[in-house]
């Protein structure tokens, strides 16, 4: 059979062979590196006929190469280029175009609390629990996003919190990509948290100027028994960019996780989220909030998977849309046979600003114990009239009305957050993205 | 300050407003009482500013300018306020920051410079002791979770913040106990003054027994068919508006 190969395709495909020279060297690693390049030298980039990727064409997005970054660039983050949380007492672990930058970076204290390794460097003497946990999280399939991250890895960090320890202050990993190059950046975070750790885990995607490139980040978190964890990701790539994650993880007998993911950057995004809850009285929330315009597209593709009894797992997207932009929810629950006393409580609305804008949601509950509670919704609307009548009637001008009830909106999913501190910090970049585009229409 | 002459709205093609004329001056009170469907709410919103409705013939002026020409906000920083019959719930917009955010605005647009945070707090403090707001109301979302006499109260309190020039009061008794009735009566007659007027929209000649009309309008099918001092809401009370529904039919 012969086999048609886009141009990007093609040009992953070369790459593979130069990159086996550069990329940091880790005998172990190599089994998982073989069966991503053969996966994805089998079935290339995701065709709409599959039914995940019915939403977001990914190869008339990656419609040329993007080379993928292989030597660390040194280029300057401008001062422009701002965390949401730079006034937060925080460790930082900065990235530039995919590699660590240590001169960025200040998280000593961190590495007195918790083993860190950097992923950029040789990884032939990982320690084992690197070893073990790397990519393991969810192994059934490989997705060409999942493969090209795995093959092209250059830049990342681990980081192990000992049993009983919780961090001091929260880690925010800060992935600046100046997209100087077009190229695809491919970075990974794994964090494994011993029994009853604790860690409040922030991570940053930002972009510089107009910037094209494509950016895979990876991010893996496995919580041992009664640890807790709490993931903020804020994603505020280039209008040219395209952005690519995986977030997983895996839930320990009493742990939780609590997320929230902020998609407001890039011109494609495509955030793939799984979690599984492995040990009974498990929890897991995830948050999303969407703030998308012009053409943008984000596409969230979720999965949890109650696999034990006992667990609870929450979703809430609250997704905006304005343009012609165009929003994709598609949440699926998994309830195991062995999974009883599951509760799964799952909600998506879209919030439509304008006649060309477009929400599609998917909710899937797959459920095989019977003594379960499992609920979903999906809502999506304009803004209301009468609201908006009445914050005018008081004297509050129409635009910002509409970003009084945007922020609104938004807030029940950043609400989620259980860190007043940092909950504030991303409302007021919310409003702050808000008022830049409002600024420019 | 606010000169209604021969106003004339529709909605839908359906006329409710057919030729209105009312003069309010500064410091006068007047009620206007009608059965349902007489154009009661349809002339308050239409004052406010909601653009459900079509101006068709008429205009209105308040203070020497052209009203209909204003935004809703517009009208507001010019001091013209409703109180509405049914507030609406905001969920997630605090009403400490609602409050804030609309005095800032209204300063703004009348190029006055913002109040600062501890005189605005000051401000809100003083006025919701008066009519009996509790500090968690501030704290929560606007009008969510609020019962029915909260929601006059918070209604109040936004008007004595806001501190227009002319008040209209939308149906404000509607759904209030006798006690919620009183300290909101209370809250509009503190407010009553040489410099301000005041519109109040009322089905039941009760809510004026506290606050005490100088005018009353009798309003049928769209229309002004009756005006005349504050006796008229008694005898409407005892006569009911089957004669004013007759005149309209």
């Amino acid at each position: 059979m012969s086999i048609q190969r886009s141009e990007a395709e093609t040009a992953y495909l070369e790459a593979f062979a130069e990159a086996g020279e550069v990329l940091p060297k880790a005998q172990w690693l190599e089994p998982a590196r073989q069966a991503a390049r053969d996966s994805f030298a089998e079935t290339g980039l995701p065709h709409r006929r599959d039914e995940a990727w019915r939403w977001t064409d990914l190869r008339t997005v990656l419609d040329t190469g993007f080379p993928p970054a292989l030597t660390g660039s040194q280029s300057e983050v401008p001062a422009g280029v701002k965390s949401p949380f730079t006034a937060l007492d925080r460790h930082v672990i900065m990235f530039v175009d995919g590699h660590l930058r240590a001169e960025l970076s200040d998280y000593e204290g961190l590495c007195g609390a918790a083993q860190c390794v950097c992923i950029d460097e040789d990884l032939d003497d990982a320690p084992q629990w690197l070893r073990e946990k790397f990519g393991s999280a969810f192994t059934d399939e490989h997705d060409a996003v999942s493969a090209l991250n795995t093959v092209f890895l250059t830049g990342g960090i681990a980081i192990s919190v000992p049993a009983g320890t919780k961090v001091d202050k929260p880690v925010e990993l800060i992935f600046v990509n100046t997209g100087t190059e077009p190229q695809t950046l491919n970075t990974r975070c794994l964090l494994v948290l011993g029994d009853g750790a604790e860690i409040t885990l922030l991570e940053t995607h930002l972009g510089v100027g107009d910037g094209r490139y494509v950016a895979n980040s990876w991010t893996e978190v496995f919580l041992g028994t009664g640890a807790r964890a709490e993931h903020i990701k804020v994603q505020n790539e280039t209008a040219s960019a395209v952005h690519l994650a995986n977030t997983h993880s895996v839930i320990g007998a009493g742990a939780t996780f609590n997320s929230l993911c902020l998609s407001a950057g890039a011109q494609t995004t495509r955030n793939q989220i799984k979690s599984r809850l492995d040990g009974e009285g498990g929890h897991v929330g995830i948050a999303g909030a969407y703030m998308l315009s012009d053409r943008q597209h984000c596409d969230t593709a979720l999965m949890v998977d109650h696999a034990v009894p006992e667990c609870t797992s929450g979703e809430l997207f609250k997704c905006v849309m304005d343009d012609h932009a165009r929003g994709i929810f598609q949440g699926k629950i998994i309830v195991r046979p062995d999974a009883q006393k599951t509760d799964g409580m799952q909600m998506t609305q879209g919030l439509l600003l304008s006649e060309t804008a477009e929400f599609d949601a998917k909710p899937e509950l797959e459920i095989f114990a019977d003594d379960v509670r499992c609920t979903h919704g999906a809502t999506c609307g304009e803004l209301d009239e009468d609201q908006m009548f009445y914050l005018r009637s008081r004297g509050i001008p129409a635009d910002e009305a509409k970003s009084l009830l945007i922020a609104a909106f938004i807030g029940e999913a950043v609400d989620e957050i259980e860190s007043e501190e940092i909950r504030d910090l991303v409302k007021a970049y919310v409003a702050e993205l808000r008022d830049g585009a409002g600024d420019g229409s | 300050m606010l000169e209604i002459k021969n106003l004339h709205a529709k909605v839908e093609d359906q006329p409710i407003l057919r030729g209105i004329d009312l003069t309010v001056n500064p410091g006068e009170v007047h009620a206007i009482m009608g059965p349902n469907g007489s154009g009661k709410s349809t002339l308050s919103h239409v004052l406010a500013g909601r653009d459900d409705y079509e101006i068709t013939e008429g205009s209105v002026s308040y203070k020497g300018e052209d009203l209909l020409e204003m935004e809703p906000e517009e009208r507001a920083a010019h001091g013209l306020f409703l109180a509405f019959q049914y507030p609406i719930e905001i969920p997630g917009v605090a009403t400490m920051t609602f409050l804030k955010t609309a005095v800032n605005s209204q300063r703004k647009l009348r190029g006055e410079d913002e109040l600062a945070t501890p005189d605005f707090m000051k401000l809100v403090r003083e006025k919701a002791d008066q009519l009996k707001v509790s500090q968690d109301m501030l704290r929560r979302s606007v009008n969510v979770g609020f019962s029915g006499g909260e929601k006059k109260r918070a209604e109040i309190l936004q008007m004595a913040v806001l501190d227009p020039t002319l008040c209209v009061l939308d149906e404000t008794d509607s759904g209030l106990d006798i006690d919620a009735l009183r300290v909101v009566a209370d809250g509009v007659n503190a407010l009553r003054g040489p410099d301000r007027g005041m519109v109040i929209i009322t089905h039941y000649q009760r809510l004026l027994n506290y606050i005490v009309p100088d005018h009353v309008h009798v309003l049928s099918a769209g229309k002004i068919v009756r005006s005349g001092g504050k006796e008229l809401a008694l005898e409407l009370e005892e006569s009911g508006y089957a004669a004013y529904e007759a005149d309209a039919a």
